[in-house]
């Protein structure tokens, strides 16, 4: 069941429970003035009242009851219909023990009040003005029903002395305050009850959202942790294979299995290096940024990686526009956003290929471009290659040593200095991967 | 004696290599890395145990291999030892995926990770 049929249900029953004791008090109480303070009181039909509600609440219950295990769609609006019954027959059972023990001069006419703020609670705006609405009809019946001497007036002798109901300034009285009480009582609850109702939406709704939140964490658990079985279960099994051959000597297969095992190791390294390094970045979003040399930074980056590019005659031509020298960001990041993105750029280029870097100005802004004549990425998996662990079809089945990390943490660097990335890719005629950062200027003025 | 003959599918090439590396002193191994050169081997070669990886880069693509594979005749009773122990990551549980099938009859589970000396004793049992 929904946590808002509950509540009601719950209202309901708990309704009904206070009715078990307000049939127990009545009786006490009329015991109690009629018999110790000797106050006039109609005890018989007072007794006869308590009677009915007693049997009145018993139908109640039952009705809730059936209602509840039936659990329809209709439940909610059922219970409320049941709930506006039980507080209007209340009403009336009051109005008729007023009647039988002073009418308007007896001050259990407060009791009014109580019915009207869980009226106010439960109900809807318009409802409980009409349940109030109601009570005062019947308060106003009686009063004037006694007064005019339609009904006989039972007074309280020994408690209220003067006969107040024929009193018109006190019936006047009495009836403002307690008509204006009513309505203020009922509005204000109303109000309270509305807020609440809606702080209690709204925290519902958050709680729900973390639940949202908590299951995509897991599910990231649960694939990186499946990455890292992966690993785990090929080391292990090469591991395995090299071990019993060196227990059996001649030691033939050894070498290859270990350094299966010794590769498939460093893979593992390198993807738990790249999940710190993204999980880091998220939990961190600013860097400390400052100047520095784009031209000292590629430098450097196509230094690193001039063994790599030989290996496989691959021509790295770099191409920076005179415009831009300083970039404003964090260096460690962009350096290794500009190699990664070089490196792949060489890893997927077939041998004596061209690997083209341009940095240029864009607006107020830099842009930079990757460019191969590699493998390409399919047109439908161009929006997937950011995403964490994505590696597309025509690479998986080549290479084994991708985490499907690199192009995420790429891009949550790029966003990280405010800037875009994105790809255009042919397949079997190359890639171009383009992104900014933008200038130091506009850095400054967000800073 | 003929030896006989085992073929192992996993899109993991180091899974693959120690696996037959583990069992090709007892028996006729061959393997493939998709499951497309998989079912042409399994045509021309006709092995006696299919290992199979059902996980292959997490979807099920070895489970929708091991359908298809019985409903052709030939293969409608050929042993099959499922490499299982992913499926946590993916939250499918592998064996009830194939016990719907009623496709248990010769039918092996192992689970990644595998020990060589322990893929060997089960072949051993199956074969």
């Amino acid at each position: 069941m929904e946590p808002r049929k509950i509540k009601l249900v719950q209202f309901a029953y708990w309704l009904i429970r206070l009715r078990w004791l307000g049939v127990l008090g009545i009786v006490l109480v009329t015991f109690f003035s009629s018999r110790i303070l000797d106050i006039s009181v109609e005890e018989t039909s007072l007794y006869v009242i308590s009677a009915g509600f007693l049997l009145l609440n018993v139908f109640h219950f039952i009705l809730l009851r059936r209602i509840v295990a039936r659990n329809t769609e209709y439940l909610l609006r059922r219970v409320k219909k049941l709930i506006n019954f039980q507080i209007s027959s209340d009403l009336f059972v009051l109005t008729l023990m007023l009647h039988f023990s002073g009418g308007i001069e007896n001050p259990f006419i407060i009791y009014y009040i109580f019915h009207m703020i869980m009226a106010s609670i439960i109900l809807s705006p318009k409802e409980s003005f009409l349940q109030v609405t109601f009570a005062l009809i019947l308060i106003g019946l009686l009063t004037i029903s006694e007064y005019s001497g339609i009904i006989p007036h039972y007074p309280l002798e020994g408690f209220v002395t003067h006969n107040l109901y024929t009193t018109e300034i006190y019936l006047i009285g009495t009836g403002i305050i307690f008509i204006t009480t009513s309505y203020l009582v009922v509005y204000i609850t109303n109000s309270i009850a509305v807020q609440s109702r809606k702080h209690e939406e709204a925290y519902i709704q958050a709680n729900r959202e973390l639940e949202k939140k908590d299951n995509i964490k897991n599910e990231y658990v649960l694939r990186i942790t499946h990455d890292i079985k992966g690993h785990l279960a090929a080391i292990q099994s090469c591991l395995g294979v090299a071990n019993k051959k060196i227990k059996d000597f001649p030691a033939g297969d050894c070498p290859e299995f270990v350094e299966r095992a010794y590769k498939r190791t460093n893979i593992l390294v390198r993807f738990i290096k790249d999940l710190l390094y993204i999980t880091k970045m998220k939990l961190h979003d600013q860097f400390e940024k400052s100047g520095f040399s784009i031209r000292e930074s590629v430098k450097r980056i196509v230094e690193d990686l001039k063994s790599y590019a030989e290996q496989k005659s691959i021509e790295i031509k770099i191409n920076i526009d005179d415009s831009v020298d300083q970039i404003c960001g964090f260096q460690v990041s962009i350096e290794e956003l500009i190699s990664n993105l070089l490196t792949n750029a060489i890893h997927y280029s077939e041998r004596n290929g061209k690997v083209l870097f341009n940095v240029g100005p864009l607006d107020n802004k830099v842009l930079f471009e990757v460019i191969d004549e590699g493998i390409g990425i399919p047109v439908d998996e161009q929006d997937l290659i950011f995403d964490e662990f994505y590696r597309a079809s025509n690479i998986r089945e080549k290479d084994l040593d991708g985490t499907g990390l690199g192009l995420s943490i790429s891009k949550k660097i790029v966003e990280n200095h405010g800037g875009e990335i994105w790809v255009e890719s042919q397949v079997g005629s190359g890639t171009k991967f383009s992104f900014t950062i933008p200038g130091c200027l506009s850095l400054q003025n967000k800073t | 004696m003929d030896e006989k003959k085992i073929l192992i599918i996993d899109d993991d090439v180091d899974i693959t290599r120690s696996f037959q590396a583990a069992l090709k002193d007892h028996y006729d191994v061959d393997t493939a890395n998709d499951t497309t050169s998989g079912m042409a081997k399994l045509k021309s070669w006709k092995p006696d145990l299919l290992i199979l990886d059902v996980m292959m880069e997490t979807t099920l693509e070895g489970h929708r291999f091991a359908h298809n594979l019985r409903k052709e005749v030939e293969f409608a009773d050929m042993p099959v030892l499922v490499i299982t122990g992913m499926s946590d990551a993916i939250g499918v549980n592998i064996r009830e995926a194939f016990t719907d099938s009623e496709e248990l009859q010769n039918l092996y589970f192992l689970d990644k990770p595998v020990d060589p000396e322990e893929l060997l004793t089960r072949v051993k049992k199956i074969i």
